[in-house]
């Protein structure tokens, strides 16, 4: 168990973080400047914190002086794997020599060295420099190197950022195939929320220097605690109100800034403001010759514009005078199919379960 | 019109440069030179250059190194005065470095008058002379290539478990290897090439202090055909070095690109 509680301060910009982070994949997310990476090099040794606690199992990796002995572990002896954003191999080194690099002759984890080349599909490589390898290979090297000396923590540092989409998704397999194969509690740093998805076991929210959110992905994807967690996680519909009532199967009632809906969730006062907010991809079409009312809330819009994304089409609805109102997603067969454009009337609909409680003004 | 004007101005500096050059190896005489190069003159001249630059080249290495790295790696207040400093003599006419020698280290100088003797015009003197002009060639080379290595390969390092010091050997020391060497060359060249400092605070002592350039001013005034034997000692010397520095910059593993590529 790895818990962090720590103060850095550089110029205007300050972090205050307080985690526990259990064995699994801990994603810490958040946009560049969020102090994501700033926490991984606190914890390595790299940056030296101002004052708080950083413990991994027993060992005190760093305790400032007001919480009793004062304590700086040096980086070498914190047993840490990290791995940067770009490969960072020894250029003098060949593919070997860098993998065995910090483990001496005599060590018994030279004989792990097959198995993490089997692991990592580097065979062949053995022997080459640096600079003859692709860069989702140095990559590879750059992780068997940090595993081999059998970390009791992994950092990793936007490992797959600098790769290519084909190389990133090999990649996110190959880590995951190697922390089955050896568990190590690891702390992945990135702003891609679909890699925080696939290798997570939980995800941290970070911005300012903040812990914004802290929790299992589908969660924090699904039910953002903040405006600005369901704005980073891709929830693009968000919208303000006040309940109005609670109906009698238990639903909020919501007058929306918008428009109204009603919503599954906690018990919230009536009159209560709060922030609700549903995600593109839950916003349902309606086809037109449906006569059957759906359950949820149904709403009649106009198409103010239709983007292609390739696969996918986003769709901008108006209900109001704005120039959109809301976003939804839509395979490409259905837009084509039903020929959708700006300016056509349509009907969809926003699931109760899918409207998402975002917060609650307490007090208002 | 103006690449021929480049081109003009061009071979004019080339042949400016290379034929001073030229004209010490048409005008020996290649009877003279076999008797001049076993001439004892020649000769303890030659081997007082040779150990005195060496020591000189050994002495900045040992101690220019670790001062280089903190003015690389460190952050200190003063740090850009410290690097000033350290690169005055550089630009320091010789002749005012053997004034400042001597005011420092002869025997009524700053530091001689405590010792109660002089270090000037002795072989030491030799070697510090060279030391002070020379040293500041090779720190300013090691400093400039070990700020060129990347800092998170050092990082790396200690992550993976590798002390400081032993990072520093196994990784700094390797990658900087070309820059340290040309360094290192640079400043042998200088120490050889001595003449100003030394002959003011080494003096002029045949066998003692009297190197290959003092001992070519002095056979100007003799023997000038020694003069030119010595002259053009220096000059092969010279070009045998510039191009072992080329071939060891060129080196396939050490040359510029494998320095890490992202």
């Amino acid at each position: 168990m790895l818990s962090i509680e720590v103060r850095k301060s550089f110029g205007r910009f300050s972090l205050d973080v307080s985690l526990t982070l259990e064995r699994g994949v801990t994603v810490l997310l958040g946009p560049s400047g969020s102090g994501k990476s700033t926490v991984l090099k606190l914890v390595a040794g790299l940056v030296e914190p101002d004052s708080g606690e950083i413990v991994l199992d027993d060992l005190v990796y760093y305790r400032s002086k007001d919480r009793g002995k004062a304590t700086v572990l040096p980086v070498h002896r914190r047993r840490v794997g990290y791995v940067f954003q770009h490969p960072a191999l020894f250029p003098h080194l060949t593919v070997r020599e860098n993998i065995l690099y910090g483990v001496p002759r005599g060590d018994d984890r030279r004989q792990d060295l097959p198995e993490l080349i089997e692991l990592l599909q580097l065979g062949g490589l053995e022997d080459r420099l640096p600079r003859q390898l692709s860069g989702g290979q140095a990559q590879r090297v750059a992780l068997a190197r940090a595993l081999i000396t059998r970390p009791g923590l992994l950092l990793l540092d936007e490992p797959f950022s600098a790769l290519d989409v084909l190389t990133r998704q090999k990649s996110r397999q190959y880590l995951r195939r190697v922390l089955n194969h050896r568990p190590i509690p690891t702390v992945f740093v990135t702003h891609d929320l679909e890699e925080a998805m696939m290798l997570g076991d939980r995800v941290v929210v970070m911005d300012g220097g903040k812990v914004l959110q802290h929790g299992p992905p589908r969660e924090v994807f699904l039910r953002p605690k903040s405006h600005k967690v369901a704005r980073f996680v891709g929830m693009r519909n968000i919208y303000r109100g006040v309940v109005r009532r609670i109906t009698p199967d238990g639903l909020l009632d919501i007058q929306g800034e918008k428009f109204d809906v009603q919503v599954e969730g906690r018990p919230v006062r009536v009159g209560a403001r709060v922030i609700f907010g549903i995600r593109p991809e839950d916003v349902l079409y309606l086809r037109p010759e449906r006569t059957r009312q759906p359950r949820g809330n149904v709403l009649e819009a106009t198409i103010a514009s239709v983007l292609s994304q390739g696969f996918m089409y986003r769709l901008f609805l108006r209900v109001t005078d704005d120039l959109y109102d809301l976003e939804m997603l839509l395979p490409r067969h259905v837009v084509e199919k039903r020929r959708l454009k700006p300016g056509d009337l349509c009907r969809v609909c926003l699931p109760q379960s899918a409207v998402h409680l975002i917060s609650v003004e307490e007090g208002a | 019109m103006y690449r021929l004007l480049a081109a003009v101005a061009a071979s004019l500096i080339l042949i400016f440069l290379v034929l001073p050059l030229v004209a010490v190896f048409t005008s020996l005489q290649w009877t003279q030179v076999v008797v001049n190069l076993y001439d004892p003159l020649v000769f303890s001249a030659m081997r007082l250059s040779l150990v005195t630059s060496i020591i000189s080249v050994a002495a900045s290495v040992l101690l220019g190194t670790p001062l280089a790295y903190i003015l690389a790696r460190g952050h200190f207040r003063g740090k850009r005065l410290v690097g000033a400093l350290v690169e005055l003599p550089m630009v320091l006419p010789p002749a005012v470095a053997g004034v400042a020698l001597l005011l420092a280290f002869g025997r009524q100088g700053l530091v001689g008058r405590y010792l109660g003797f002089g270090l000037s015009f002795s072989t030491l003197a030799v070697i510090l002379a060279q030391v002070f002009v020379a040293a500041p060639l090779y720190i300013r080379a090691a400093r400039g290539s070990f700020t060129a290595v990347d800092l998170d390969l050092e990082r790396v390092s200690l992550t993976l478990g590798v002390p400081p010091s032993r990072t520093f050997y196994r990784v700094t020391i390797p990658l900087s290897l070309p820059g340290l060497f040309g360094g290192m060359i640079m400043t042998w060249a200088r120490a050889m090439g001595e003449f100003g400092a030394t002959i003011m605070f080494a003096g002029n002592l045949q066998g003692v202090t009297r190197t290959l350039p003092l001992a070519i001013y002095t056979a100007m005034q003799s023997d000038f055909s020694a003069a030119m034997v010595m002259s053009a000692l220096m000059i092969i010397v010279s070009v045998a070095v510039l191009l072992l520095a080329r071939g060891v910059l060129r080196h396939p593993e050490w040359g510029e690109g494998s320095v890490a590529e992202h």
